[in-house]
């Protein structure tokens, strides 16, 4: 894969899912599960016509297209499957709106948005406020805070 | 960023009722795993040893867990930062001394006394150093006139069920706001400092 430009969270939300095996439309992304660390995407939530929530695993996305997201097979779709997915499908861990708290204890407004690469699903750095956060002073994104490394 | 307490460019400072109620947050989780309940301190030695904790969310109550100040992260104004969970159940201070310190004495209240014997007022609080290394670094006094004035903690210090004399080296570090009072205690640390460094070796030496 060739580098990208970072994408902006807030710009993917809304995107169509398409299945490159049946060509069908999936949905569309409704969210993003980033893990503990608060620098990887693990994978996307699917908004859809299900009761149920429903994911892909970012190892299972070939394309992430400026018009849509290509899942490499329909039936790479799935429920939740550990504690992480159920954190953020349920509301308990904020990504976009996340309270930025630093290492020593001061908080430092909400996340406005993760910037991401759209290859390799790691995130390139935070937007809150007036300040950008580079993805080496990341720490962790938990049912608190992103906790950062201070300035 | 809220702003209660002080710095950077003097020694960061909190009132030890402002950490009451604020989350203990884990830096690699990003969880708030309980809530400050009360501080644990040793009047005697005038040390901050800990804090009491509460739990979080809708049902809270009191953890048995507890705090020892030395596995603490960073205290802000907003958080109090430790590096995972584990902090509240592998202390390197036994738990014993956190719940039950040696000295019981309350110095809360008691009158402080100039070592040339002029009341300077009565103790209403304990002030913190936060960061990486939080300790206790002065008392907060109210005086005759009701105004709060700060004190630097000493070693000197002497201690009674009533009264506390403040060494007359300290007098001049006196401050009556917590941002002067900043300032301050990182002048008076300087001028320890600089006293341990000029003890002169032959001092030590035994005459033959």
């Amino acid at each position: 894969m060739t580098t990208t430009d970072p994408l902006l969270m807030s710009a993917a939300i809304g995107r169509r899912v398409i299945a490159q095996d049946t060509a069908d439309e999936i949905g569309e992304v409704k969210a993003f599960v980033v893990d503990r660390s608060g620098r990887t995407i693990e994978r996307l939530q699917i908004a859809g016509r299900t009761r149920h929530a429903r994911l892909v695993d970012w190892s299972d996305i070939a394309s992430f297209g400026p018009d849509a997201v290509m899942v490499v097979a329909h039936d790479r779709v799935h429920e939740p499957v550990d504690d992480r997915d159920a954190e953020i499908v349920g509301g308990n861990v904020d990504v976009l709106g996340a309270r930025v708290l630093d290492t020593a204890g001061f908080e430092h407004g909400t996340v406005a948005d993760f910037e991401f690469d759209p290859d390799s699903g790691s995130i390139v750095g935070v937007v809150a406020g007036d300040a950008h956060i580079i993805r080496d002073r990341i720490r962790s994104l938990g049912t608190w805070a992103l906790v950062v490394d201070p300035d | 960023m809220s702003g209660r307490g002080v710095g950077p460019d003097t020694e960061r400072l909190m009132r030890a009722r402002d950490v009451t109620g604020l989350p203990v947050v884990t830096i690699v989780g990003g969880d708030d795993i309980a809530e400050i309940r009360d501080v644990v301190y040793d009047a005697g030695s005038h040390s901050l040893i800990g804090f009491t904790l509460n739990k979080r969310g809708w049902f809270r109550g009191t953890l048995k867990g507890v705090l020892a100040a030395t596995d603490i992260e960073g205290i802000g104004a907003d958080a109090v930062m430790v590096h995972d969970d584990a902090a509240l159940t592998e202390s390197s201070t036994p738990v014993a001394t956190l719940a039950d310190p040696e000295t019981q004495r309350d110095v809360m209240g008691n009158r402080v006394l100039s070592s040339d014997g002029t009341d300077l007022g009565q103790i209403t609080g304990v002030v913190l150093s936060t960061g990486v290394d939080p300790a206790a670094v002065g008392y907060e006094l109210t005086d005759a006139a009701g105004e709060a004035m700060f004190v630097p903690i000493s070693a000197q210090m002497a201690i009674s069920d009533t009264n506390l004399i403040l060494p007359a080296e300290s007098t001049e570090f006196v401050r009556n706001d917590l941002a002067g009072f900043g300032a301050s205690i990182a002048s008076y640390r300087a001028d320890l400092d600089r006293a341990s460094e000029h003890v002169d070796p032959a001092d030590h030496w035994e005459q033959p």
